[in-house]
């Protein structure tokens, strides 16, 4: 039934279908294989979707696409500046630091490309690092946005897999700060060792001052409100991640319009319409997606799946490992969206049965897939870092090698220490 | 996304409508949020309301979406075929299931929405007017899904290949 599934999926996905519509014809296939009936499809479908959690994802949606106009990046990514930007490497560290910030406000790596890459690549140009040196640490660091809550991903995973999305959000922050670490040791080497960012007796790179670090913390405090309104909420109890994504989305809104006035109400359709169309395209793929994932479980592919890998290998890391190849395999030709959805309902009921913490597991998922974001031919994040820096996507994925290493270290640190990701959810049982 | 004066005008009205009921979303969770946090009182209403709009939302967007090409697939192997008409035939081929499964899912969801008997527990909305949405959508998917029929065979009576675009900004939720 696996076989069936994943042969027509890949088969219609290649002669070019979008992802919704192949994941239906597979449906189709797979109900007429287990002699279902058909009107099972729109209202498991619909039932699917009807969900209050899944709400979430239209305001983090809104908050992305208010940051990406309403100034708010600007000011994060000028704090940034006054705290890193005297570092060797300067920009690079301000890019990575302002991506943190942004990935506490906003929940999606693509809204972070466009908007950091918008307002840094230009300038780092500027300062004599190489464009594509450039656009890989803002592809690379905008992975960070999808692991620092909130999260889309986390949200569609929660839900997909009946994973709390609180404790998720909460286990993705001890991770989404040692990326973020890690990044900044990766530029500063790089950087060092060939000599970017050194204009000779330039007065670009302002020095270090608590005059304006303070300047700069309170022109963009005010945004920054939001990550610990959302973190403080979630992990108080007050909040649900519904509610907190509608507390965030006010503030933006209040910000961008009424404080910072980079907005204006005439702007306002086209956001909405934006954040309407894009939550389409992710629920749309998702009713779909759990369809598929009642099928697959009815006709008891986890279960097959579970089979097959233990004639493998009988130990939990071994099973681990195995599945974090599978993953990072599959990264290289599929979307993370797609992916997680597809293939969490099938995975999860193996990592449970050897004993993985159903939490653990989708940080370590969506961080995997996460990284498939920047691993050609197919990784959004790159063609948007292509297209914001200008440049082909051979010589960027020529200069995201070392970044790329770093991440995959990362994740097998996080292998390696499961209580890195677990130790924030644990305080919470 | 049409020359045709009239579909302009409909997806225009179409668009609006869409914008229209994601503020009302937006409002009545923002509302819910203020009266449960100030208030100290829940409307009980507003959770099953926000969630059939939402409903609404995610299938009548996705019919734009498929308008503008923005749903998520891989279209780097095909753009990559050299003969326009081995490319043309492939597009008409695929365009015609996509019509195969917008149709079976209209069909059964109208089945569905029309068989519908009961209410939602706290409005007391009617399950048929959710449901409507499956065929509503899949109407409106293939009037899109004829216009991209036809294109196909035009360009394949020209001999000429369709124009891809490989970077791709608005896909998905990473």
């Amino acid at each position: 039934m696996l076989w069936l599934f994943l042969g027509t999926l890949f088969f219609f996905v290649l002669a070019g279908i979008p992802v919704v519509f192949a994941l239906g014809l597979s449906n189709i296939a797979l109900m007429n294989a287990m002699d279902l009936q058909l009107m099972i499809l729109p209202s498991k479908m619909i039932s699917g979707m009807n969900s209050f959690p899944l709400l979430a994802i239209p305001f983090f949606m809104f908050v992305g696409e208010i940051m990406n106009q309403g100034g708010i990046a600007k000011r994060l990514v000028n704090f940034a500046d006054a705290i890193v930007g005297h570092i060797t490497g300067g920009l690079g560290h301000v890019n990575i630091l302002a991506s943190m910030f942004f990935g506490g406000i906003s929940g999606s790596a693509i809204a972070d490309t466009a908007a950091i890459g918008g307002l840094l690549i230009p300038p780092m140009i500027e300062q004599d690092y190489p464009a594509d040196y450039s656009a890989a640490i803002t592809a690379s660091s905008a992975v960070i946005g999808i692991i620092i809550p909130p999260s889309i991903p986390f949200i569609l995973y929660g839900i997909i897999t009946n994973t709390s999305i609180a404790q998720l959000f909460m286990a993705g922050i001890i991770p989404g700060i040692i990326v973020g670490l890690s990044l900044m040791a990766t530029t500063y080497f790089t950087t060092k060792k060939h000599n970017y960012g050194h204009v000779e007796g330039s007065e670009q790179v302002a020095n270090f001052t608590f005059g304006r670090l303070w300047e700069t913390f309170k022109e963009a405090s005010l945004a920054l409100t939001i990550p610990f309104l959302v973190v403080g909420g979630i992990l108080g109890g007050v909040f649900t991640a519904t509610e907190a994504g509608a507390v965030a989305a006010f503030v933006a809104l209040v910000l961008a319009l009424v404080v910072y006035k980079e907005v204006t109400v005439k702007d306002l359709p086209d956001i909405l319409l934006s954040t309407a169309k894009t939550t389409a395209i992710v629920l749309f793929l998702c009713g779909m997606a759990m369809v598929t994932a009642w099928l697959l479980t009815v006709a008891r592919v986890p279960f097959t799946l579970a089979q097959m890998l233990t004639t493998i290998t009988n130990s939990t890391i071994g099973i681990l490992l195995l599945t974090n190849v599978l993953l990072f395999l599959v990264g290289f030709v599929m979307d993370l969206t797609p992916a997680m959805l597809i293939l969490a309902p099938i995975l999860l009921p193996v990592m449970k049965q050897v004993g993985i913490d159903p939490v653990y597991f989708g940080v370590i998922m969506s961080i995997n897939l996460g990284i498939g974001l920047i691993t050609p031919p197919v990784g959004t994040v790159l063609y948007v870092a292509t297209g914001v820096a200008d440049i082909s996507l051979e010589d960027l994925v020529k200069s995201i090698l070392p970044f790329l290493f770093t991440l995959l270290s990362v994740l097998a640190l996080l292998i390696a220490f499961p209580q890195l990701v677990m130790f924030i959810p644990n305080l919470m049982r | 996304m049409k020359e045709n004066k009239f579909f302009n005008i409909f997806f225009g009205i179409y668009k609006y409508f869409l914008i229209l009921l994601t503020v009302i979303m937006f409002v009545i969770v923002g509302a819910n949020v203020f009266s449960r946090f100030v208030l100290n009182n829940s409307l009980g209403w507003a959770d099953e309301l926000s969630r059939f709009i939402f409903i609404w939302i995610s299938f009548l967007g996705a019919v734009i979406a498929y308008g503008t090409d923005d749903h998520v697939g891989l279209n780097f192997v095909i753009a990559k075929i050299p003969s326009a008409r081995i490319q043309n035939i492939i597009n008409l081929i695929s365009d015609l299931l996509i019509l195969a499964v917008v149709g079976i899912i209209s069909y059964y969801g109208y089945i569905v929405s029309v068989s519908a008997t009961n209410v939602s527990p706290a409005l007391y909305i009617p399950m048929t007017l959710v449901y409507s949405v499956v065929p509503i959508t899949g109407f409106f998917m293939v009037i899109i899904n004829f216009n991209k029929i036809k294109k196909h065979i035009e360009l394949f009576v020209k001999n000429e290949k369709e124009r891809y675009e490989l970077i791709d900004e608005s896909g998905g939720a990473e």
